[in-house]
């Protein structure tokens, strides 16, 4: 159980910088997802936390401890790996006791600590077996429990879920999560998959191109995005941005005179979108095509001067023609506003 | 469908034809060696040699293992297997080790190393031959071990056969290694080896009977008979001069030196083919 801190953490690959100084303090016990498109950094960022890069400035600390020089086994930490990295020639069991030999672990230990990793994953059955006879979600559990029998302060996930199907990558998100919180363990966890920083995190960092745009919990990102990149990249159908001279209604003017000064580019949200009549209308479009998904139905827009517009309804798509025009307004209160560097205005 | 099923019929029959008729061709020199090698000297040399086994398979085999021409056989065969084992485990230890250096760990100089390695594979035994004697000369290591062993040992195709396959092992196996507090030695031995053991046993294979088949590089650095390899002692036992040739011997002896190698296909036949195949993952 430990507390992470980073303090002004910069990596450069020759002369090449790559991650240009991120603050982040995490709480122990704290869930903190860093979330970001490929490329962004993130990997890079929790494998310096994991001793596998070096830092080339700033400080990492565990536990108030700085660990900039220190190597991954003497961090406490455990890190979880994209592809698993399980010992193909070793038995589950020895796949996960092989940290506890390498600290010279008494053996009686080892295998009541294996055993009760593998009681709480239900991988008891497959003790042992080899990896490769197991199937991806199992494998997965292994690589879990690997990291749990070592007891470490701080767990670390590289997007563990993106090898798996989409059904068990649900089922493995609620397990990790319950894990997490039976542990007490603080955790970092790296996706690119903005559905499992959203339901995983206490606390996500959104990041692009080697910066933190965002540090906050879920909701709070997602309902007051710091930047344009952040309020596109969460959430799914994305964000919709239109400049404030594409409204054009009926009610737009009223809404115009609204926004704060210096707003260049608005963006609303596709379930804050409504069907209303022309007369309090703030946009139009056609209905280009519709998708259906059961509970919602998403409408791609087609506007006058050709970009699209996303909205999104609950219940199915009755009496919505194609191509019939659509009147759409939003409440105020969910309208975001950005200024020319995609900063987001906050009213004050 | 009958029509089809007649004419792959009858392309089976003749593949085998061919098939058997290549093997004969082949096999035949040796079918003719083991006859001479139970028949006696004088049914030899007088035409037409014999095509069936004689009586004397035991008598000539004995004399052979026990009494030989210049040395007893039994100990050409036992120069040979300590040769043989020396250059193929040596290779193997010393192009692993190379190998893991090469593909693991960032140190000064090492695309010149790893060019180096790659030169030698210009450079065969036979081109490097007197340099290589009189270095070997310089350290006493004629009419030894080390003499037959340690020039032969260097080896630029197993390195680049394992360095290849490190390559194809995930780093994060590696990271893994690292996290669970594994020092590089201890990766090695605990997951690079036991993840190589196919490929080990094909090169092995492989090795062994490339050190086993060496004949000029024993040629030169054993004078004394005693260290002599079966696979250049069969020359030795050739007549100089007017001397008569024991070719039931000298043929029993061309068997005997066939077989070790023969066994260690035969008995690693799985392995190898495995180690040639498969990639494990």
């Amino acid at each position: 159980m430990a507390t992470v801190g980073l303090t002004d953490v910069r990596k450069t690959f020759g002369r090449t910088e790559v991650i240009h100084g991120i603050d982040l303090e995490i709480a122990d016990g704290e869930f903190i997802v860093i979330v970001g498109p490929s490329g962004c950094g993130k990997s890079t960022l929790l494998r310096m936390v994991a001793g596998l890069e070096t830092v080339s400035a700033g400080e990492v600390r565990i536990g108030e401890r700085r660990v900039n020089e220190v190597e991954p086994m003497d961090r406490d930490i455990a890190m979880v790996f994209q592809n698993y990295a399980l010992y193909p020639h070793m038995s589950v069991f020895d796949n996960m006791a092989y940290g506890l030999r390498i600290a010279g672990r008494p053996k009686a230990e080892i295998a009541e600590r294996v055993r009760a990793a593998a009681r709480m994953l239900q991988l008891e059955e497959y003790l042992d077996r080899r990896p490769r006879k197991l199937s991806g979600g199992q494998r997965q559990r292994v690589a879990m429990g690997r990291a749990i029998v070592r007891k470490p302060a701080v767990f670390l996930f590289d997007e563990p879920l993106s090898n798996l199907d989409a059904k068990l990558r649900v089922q493995m998100r609620l397990e990790i999560k319950a894990l997490q919180r039976e542990l007490g363990v603080t955790a970092l966890y790296v996706t690119h998959d903005q559905v499992e920083a959203m339901t995983l995190a206490d606390r996500m960092v959104v990041m692009n191109e080697g910066r933190a745009e965002q540090v906050g919990a879920p909701l709070e990102v997602y309902a007051r995005p710091a930047t344009m990149f952040v309020a596109g990249f969460i959430g799914s159908p994305p964000m919709n941005f239109l400049a404030p001279a594409d409204l054009n209604g009926a009610a737009a003017p009223a809404l115009l005179a609204a926004l704060p000064p210096g707003t260049a580019a608005i963006g609303i949200r596709p379930e804050h979108l409504e069907l209303v009549p022309a007369d309090r209308a703030v946009l139009s479009g056609s209905a280009r095509y519709t998708e259906a998904l059961g509970a919602e139905t998403l409408i791609h827009l087609a506007r006058p001067a050709g970009e699209t517009l996303t909205m999104r309804i609950a219940g199915s798509p009755e009496g919505i023609a194609p191509d019939a025009p659509l009147h759409l307004a939003a409440a105020p209160a969910t309208i975001r506003a950005f200024d020319r560097e995609g900063r987001a205005i906050v009213p004050t | 469908m009958a029509g089809m099923v007649e004419k792959r019929g009858l392309g089976l029959w003749l593949t085998h034809l061919g098939l058997i008729l290549g093997v004969a061709v082949i096999a035949f020199p040796i079918w003719l060696a083991f006859i001479a090698s139970t028949v006696s000297q004088p049914e030899i040399v007088r035409p037409p040699m014999p095509l069936l086994p004689g009586d004397r398979f035991l008598e000539n085999y004995r004399d052979a293992l026990y009494s030989g021409v210049n040395v007893p056989v039994a100990r050409m065969l036992f120069n040979s297997f300590v040769m043989a084992m020396g250059i193929a485990l040596g290779k193997i230890a010393i192009s692993l080790l190379s190998a893991f250096a090469i593909v693991y760990f960032r140190f000064p100089g090492r695309l010149v190393f790893f060019w180096l390695i790659f030169l030698t594979l210009m450079l065969p035994v036979e081109v490097r031959i007197v340099p290589t004697y009189e270095v070997a000369a310089r350290f006493g290591m004629l009419n030894s071990y080390p003499g037959l062993i340690f020039p032969l040992i260097a080896s630029a195709t197993a390195t680049f056969l394992f360095r290849q396959f490190f390559l194809t092992v995930p780093d994060e196996l590696a990271e893994a290694a690292r996290v669970d507090g594994a020092r590089p030695m201890r990766f090695f031995v605990d997951i690079l080896l036991p993840m190589s053991r196919t490929n080990i046993a094909a090169l092995f294979v492989i090795l062994f009977i490339y050190g086993w088949n060496q004949y000029l590089w024993p040629l030169l650095i054993t004078t004394e008979p005693e260290m002599n390899t079966i696979v250049m002692g069969i020359k030795q036992m050739f007549p100089a001069g007017d001397d008569v040739a024991d070719w039931p011997v000298i043929m029993a002896t061309s068997i005997l030196a066939m077989l070790p190698p023969v066994l260690v296909v035969m008995f690693m036949q799985k392995l190898f083919v495995r180690g040639l195949v498969e990639s494990e993952k």
